[in-house]
C-alpha cells in the first residue's frame, strides 16, 4: 500500500467520512494505531468488507436498474414498430383490395362489350359491375337526355328515388354531363335551402335518401354517346379517395370499350346492307331473266306453230323452194327455244324456284326413251352406241325428268362431238352401306378437249372453243344446266378428256332402290 | 509481472461512481494499478467521474480513455456504465501522449503523437480519436509517417451514444475534446490483433470512378453511386435512410492494390445521399480508384463473426494477458438488443476470467495487412501477452 496520505486522522472526522471514504482513507493510512488493537482490527475489517459488498449491490441494482429501462425502451419499440407494420400491411391490403375490384371492373366492362352488340346493351351490362365496384347502390343508363335501362341493389325508397331519377332526367348537370370532359360527383348529403330552386333534384335525390350522385360521361371521338349516373345509397359507403381510382379507370375504359362495340356495330351495319343489296339485284336479275324468258318463249312457240304450218302447207302446194327457208326458220326458232328454255331452268335454280320429285323410276324405260329419242343424231355421225344397264329387279327412287334432260344432254353432246366412233354409256349402281349412288359414265371417242378447255367446260356460255358452235350446234349451256341438276339432286357430274382421244363425262346422283312390289312409273 | 482487473460501475453520482471504480480496481488488484483505461457513457460528468477515480487511486496512476457508446468488461457489454480496467505493468514501460489542434487538423494531430512517442519506441500503441472533431484516417497517417506505417496501433474513435455532438477523450485528470491520446506501452508484448466483420458482399465487384471527397462516393463504374446504392436496396424492400447500417460498403483493395478473393474487405457505413444528389455518403474515408461491393448480412453472422474472430485470436495465443475490446456502434444499432449477445459470444471464446476491456466506437483503429486503419462496423480485438510472463 502507498504511504499515509491523511493529514488528519480519520477517527478525528468521522462526521465528515461516509464508509467509503473512511475505509478508504484507514487503509491508505496503512499502519493505524488505532488499529492496533485485535478487535477494533477485527471490526474494521468487517466494516470494509460490509462497504465493498454494499458498493457492489448499489452499482449492480443501478445497473440493472438501467438495463430494465433499456429494455422496456426497446419493448416500446419493438411495439411502435409493430404497430406501424401493422398500419402498412392494412394500406397494403386496402390497396390490393382496391386493384382487385379495379381489375375485375375492367374485365367486366371488356366482357361486356364483348357481349353486346350495341353501345345501349353495353352501357346496361356495365351497371352492375360499376355499382359493385364502387359500393354505390344505384345505377342509371342515360341516352341523350334519355333515361334508359336502370340497376338498383339497393333504395330505401323505389318510390322517391323514382321521383328522383325523373328530376335528373330534365336537369341541367345531366344536360352538362354528357359533354364533361371527366367524371362529375356531387355531394347530396348536405344540401342548402339555396339549392331547392334552381336546382331542385338535389333536394329531391337528398329527400330520397341519396347521398350522391357521380355521373360518368362516355364520349367518343369527341361524340357524346352515353352518361351514366351512380347514385349512391349508404353515406357510409362514400370512401370518395378509393371511388376516384376506380371510376377513373372505368371512365376512360368504358370509352374505349364502347367505342369497340360502335365500330363493330357500325361494320355489321354495312356488311348486312351490302349482303341485302347483293341479294336484291340478284333475285331481280333472276326474276327479269324468268320473266324475259316466258316472254320470249311464247311468241317464239307461236313463230314455230305458224311455221309448221306453212311448212305443211307449201308441201302440198309442191313449193320446195321456200319450204326449204321457212324449215330453216324453224330450225333456228328451235335452237332458240332450246336456249329460252335451258336459261329458264338456269335461273329457276339460280332463284331457288326448281324443286325435286322423286318418283320411283324404271332405269331401263328411261334410257329406252332417252336414246330413242337421240338414235338420229347419233347415226347421223356415223358412231356406233353401246349402252350397259345393270339388271336391276326393283325401280329406283329418282327425279326421273331432271335425270332424262342430263343424260339427253350428255349422250346429245357425245354424239355432236364425234364422228364415226362409239359412244358407251355404262352405267351402275353404286351401294354404300344404306346409301346407294347412281352412276352414269358417258365416254365417247371424239375430239376431246385440252386441260384447259376441261376446266371451263361447265362454265355457262362456254364450248370448248367458239367456233365449235358453228360446227357442232348447241346453246353452251348444256353441261352449265346438267351440273347444276345434279347438284340440285345432290349429286356431282364430273368430266376427264384427252385432246383428240374423247372426253368422259360421269353423273353420280344419290338414290333409293325400292321394294320390287313397287310400281315403276 | 502483469496483472489487469476489470470493473464496471454505474450510479446517479459521477463522483461517488468515480471514487467506486477506484475502490473496486483496488479491490480487485489489491494494489494501485499502473495504468487505467476508462470508458464511459455520456450520463457522466467526466470531471466528476475523474476526480472520484482520483480520489481513490495514486496520483502516479495514468488514466487514459474516452467516451463511448457501451462498454464492455471481462463478463458483457453493458449501456450507461463507466468502465475501468486498471493494469499493473511490471516490466513493462508506459508513455501517455496527448494532442489537439485549434484547426482539428487530424494530420498534425497524429504527426505530434508521433513525434512525442518516437524517442519512447512503443511495441503497442493504445489510440483514442475524438469522433466528432477528427479524422481518424489522415490521423493515422500522420502517425505511421513518423513510427513506420508497420508500427502496432490499436484502438477506437471516442463516442457519445449516437447523439454525435460531442465526445470528451480522458488523459489522466482531464477531459479534453477534439483530442486524440495514446497510451504507448514498451516492453516484451505479444500483440493478437481481431478483426472480423461478418458482413456477405453481395453483386459484384464496383470501381469508385469519382468520389467528390473522401466521405462521398460519386460514382460507382460510372454510374451514379446513389442509384446503384438504390438499385440494390430496392431489392431488399429497403430505403437509403434506414439501411445505411445494415448495407455497407465493403473496400476490396484500395488504388493500386490486388484485388484478392478473400473476403477480407474493410467496411464503410452508408450514411445517406450526398448533397448533390448523385453519390452517397460514407462514414470513413474512401478513395477514388478503389474497389468495392456493396455488403449485406444476418444478425447471427455479425454474432458468429465476432466469436470466430476470437477464437482464431485465442488459437494464435491461447494465454494472453488481457484482452481490449473495439466493437462498432453501428452493430449495436443493427443487433439492437442483441449487442449484447455478441460480445457473450465473444467473451465466451476467450480464456476463461481473462481481464477485458473495452467501448462500442464510432469507429476501430485495427490492423489490415500489418497497417493499422480506421474500420467501420466491425468487430476488432486485441490479445496482449508478455514474453516470460
Amino acid at each position: 500500500m502507498n504511504p499515509p496520505r491523511c493529514d488528519r486522522c480519520a477517527f478525528e472526522r468521522l462526521d465528515e467520512l461516509d464508509d467509503d471514504d473512511l475505509v478508504h482513507a484507514i487503509v491508505r493510512c496503512g499502519a493505524c494505531p488505532q488499529l492496533a488493537e485485535p478487535r477494533c482490527r477485527a471490526l474494521f475489517d468487517r466494516l470494509r468488507g460490509a462497504t465493498a459488498a454494499l458498493r457492489r449491490c448499489r452499482n449492480l441494482a443501478h445497473k440493472r436498474g438501467r438495463e430494465a429501462l433499456a429494455l422496456r425502451q426497446a419493448a416500446h419499440d419493438v411495439e411502435d414498430r409493430l404497430a406501424r407494420l401493422e398500419a402498412v400491411h392494412k394500406i397494403s391490403s386496402n390497396e390490393l383490395e382496391g386493384m382487385t375490384t379495379l381489375m375485375w371492373l375492367l374485365s367486366e366492362i371488356a366482357a361486356a362489350a364483348n357481349a353486346a352488340t350495341n353501345a345501349e346493351e353495353m352501357i346496361y351490362l356495365c351497371l352492375r359491375p360499376l355499382c359493385e365496384a364502387t359500393g354505390l347502390g344505384i345505377g342509371v343508363a342515360l341516352f341523350g337526355d334519355e333515361l334508359g335501362m336502370h340497376y338498383i341493389a339497393a333504395a330505401t325508397d323505389p318510390g322517391a328515388v323514382g321521383d328522383a331519377l325523373a328530376a335528373i332526367e330534365s336537369s341541367s348537370w345531366l344536360s352538362a354531363l354528357r359533354f364533361a370532359t371527366e367524371p362529375q360527383w356531387i355531394d347530396l348529403r348536405e344540401v342548402s335551402q339555396a339549392d331547392v330552386g334552381a336546382t331542385s333534384w338535389r333536394r329531391q335525390a337528398h329527400d330520397a335518401g341519396l347521398c350522391g350522385a357521380l355521373g360518368i360521361p362516355v364520349v367518343v371521338d369527341g361524340e357524346p354517346i352515353a352518361s351514366c349516373v351512380l347514385l349512391c345509397t349508404d353515406a357510409r359507403k362514400i370512401d370518395k379517395e378509393a371511388i376516384e381510382t376506380i371510376v377513373d379507370a372505368a371512365w376512360s375504359s368504358l370509352a374505349a370499350q364502347i367505342s369497340r362495340v360502335i365500330s363493330r356495330e357500325r361494320a355489321a351495319e354495312a356488311t348486312e346492307g351490302a349482303r341485302a343489296a347483293a341479294e336484291s339485284a340478284n333475285r331481280a336479275k333472276s326474276d327479269f331473266v324468268a320473266n324475259m324468258s316466258h316472254e320470249l318463249r311464247t311468241p317464239l312457240n307461236a313463230i314455230i306453230g305458224y311455221g309448221e304450218l306453212l311448212v305443211e302447207d307449201l308441201e302440198e302446194f309442191g313449193l320446195n323452194d321456200p319450204r326449204a327457208i321457212v324449215e330453216r326458220m324453224n330450225g333456228a326458232s328451235r335452237h332458240l327455244l332450246g336456249l329460252i328454255n335451258n336459261i329458264l331452268d338456269l335461273s329457276k335454280i339460280e332463284a331457288g324456284k326448281m324443286s325435286v320429285h322423286s318418283e320411283p323410276v324404271d332405269l331401263a324405260a328411261e334410257f329406252e326413251e332417252v336414246l330413242a329419242v337421240l338414235e338420229p343424231l347419233v347415226e347421223d355421225g356415223g358412231n356406233r352406241l353401246r349402252c350397259e344397264l345393270p339388271a336391276l329387279d326393283r325401280p329406283l327412287l329418282l327425279d326421273g325428268i331432271k335425270l332424262r334432260q342430263i343424260l339427253f344432254n350428255l349422250i346429245g353432246n357425245a354424239a355432236k362431238f364425234t364422228r364415226n366412233g362409239t359412244i358407251r354409256v355404262l352405267t351402275e349402281l353404286v351401294l354404300e352401306g344404306d346409301a346407294a349412288a347412281l352412276r352414269v359414265s358417258i365416254e365417247d371417242s371424239g375430239i376431246g378437249m385440252s386441260e384447259e378447255q376441261l376446266a371451263r367446260v361447265f362454265e355457262a356460255f362456254t364450248q370448248a372453243e367458239s367456233d365449235t358452235t358453228r360446227r357442232f350446234g348447241g346453246t353452251g349451256l348444256g353441261l352449265t344446266l346438267s351440273r347444276r341438276l345434279a347438284e340440285l339432286l345432290g349429286g356431282t357430274l364430273t368430266a376427264r378428256s384427252a385432246l383428240g382421244v374423247g372426253s368422259t363425262f360421269v353423273v353420280e346422283l344419290p338414290t333409293r332402290a325400292l321394294e320390287p312390289r313397287a310400281r315403276a312409273r | 509481472m502483469l496483472q489487469a482487473a476489470s470493473v464496471s460501475c454505474s450510479g446517479d453520482d459521477s463522483r461517488a461512481v468515480g471514487k467506486d471504480l477506484g475502490s473496486e480496481l483496488l479491490d480487485s488488484l489489491g494494489r494501485d494499478p499502473d495504468v487505467v483505461l476508462l470508458f464511459a457513457a455520456t450520463r457522466y460528468a467526466s470531471a466528476d467521474l475523474l476526480d472520484g477515480l482520483a480520489a481513490r487511486l495514486s496520483p502516479r496512476t495514468r488514466v487514459v480513455g474516452c467516451t463511448s457508446c457501451a462498454e464492455i468488461n471481462s463478463e458483457e457489454a453493458l449501456s450507461d456504465s463507466a468502465t475501468a480496467m486498471g493494469l499493473c505493468l511490471d516490466g513493462v514501460d508506459v508513455a501517455v501522449a496527448h494532442a489537439r489542434d485549434d484547426a482539428d487538423d487530424s494530420a498534425a494531430i497524429g504527426r505530434r503523437l508521433g513525434e512525442d512517442l518516437r524517442d519512447f519506441d512503443p511495441s503497442l500503441v493504445i489510440l483514442f480519436v475524438d469522433g466528432t472533431r477528427l479524422n481518424s484516417t489522415p490521423l493515422l497517417a500522420g502517425m505511421q509517417a513518423v513510427l513506420g506505417r508497420d508500427r502496432p496501433i490499436v484502438g477506437g474513435v471516442a463516442a457519445d451514444d449516437l447523439r454525435f455532438v460531442r465526445t470528451e477523450e480522458f488523459v489522466d485528470g482531464e477531459a479534453l475534446s477534439g483530442a486524440a491520446v495514446a497510451l504507448a506501452l514498451r516492453g516484451p508484448l505479444r500483440v493478437e490483433s481481431v478483426v472480423a466483420s461478418g458482413w456477405q458482399a453481395m453483386g459484384r465487384n464496383r470501381v469508385i470512378t469519382r468520389a467528390a471527397d473522401s466521405k462521398t462516393i460519386t460514382e460507382l463504374d460510372g454510374e451514379p453511386a446513389l442509384e446503384v446504392y438504390r438499385t440494390y436496396l430496392g431489392g431488399f424492400g429497403r430505403d437509403i435512410d434506414t439501411a445505411g447500417l445494415e448495407f455497407p460498403i465493403g473496400v476490396l483493395a484500395r488504388p493500386g492494390e490486388e484485388v484478392l478473393a478473400r473476403g477480407d474487405a474493410f467496411i464503410r457505413a452508408v450514411q445517406g445521399p450526398a448533397a448533390d444528389g448523385r453519390g452517397v455518403r460514407v462514414s470513413g474515408d474512401i478513395e477514388e480508384g478503389s474497389t468495392v461491393r456493396l455488403m449485406r448480412t444476418s444478425r447471427e453472422a455479425l454474432i458468429d463473426s465476432a466469436r470466430a474472430g476470437i477464437a482464431d485470436a485465442v488459437a494464435a495465443m491461447p494465454a494472453p494477458a488481457f484482452a481490449l475490446v473495439f466493437d462498432c456502434a453501428g452493430r449495436k444499432v443493427v443487433l439492437g438488443p442483441r449487442y449484447k449477445d455478441e460480445l457473450a459470444a465473444a467473451l465466451s471464446a476467450l480464456p476463461p476470467g481473462l481481464p477485458t476491456v473495452g467501448f462500442f466506437t464510432y469507429g476501430e483503429l485495427a490492423p489490415r495487412d500489418g497497417e493499422t486503419i480506421h474500420h467501420d462496423e466491425t468487430f476488432t480485438a486485441v490479445l496482449v501477452g508478455v514474453d516470460g510472463a
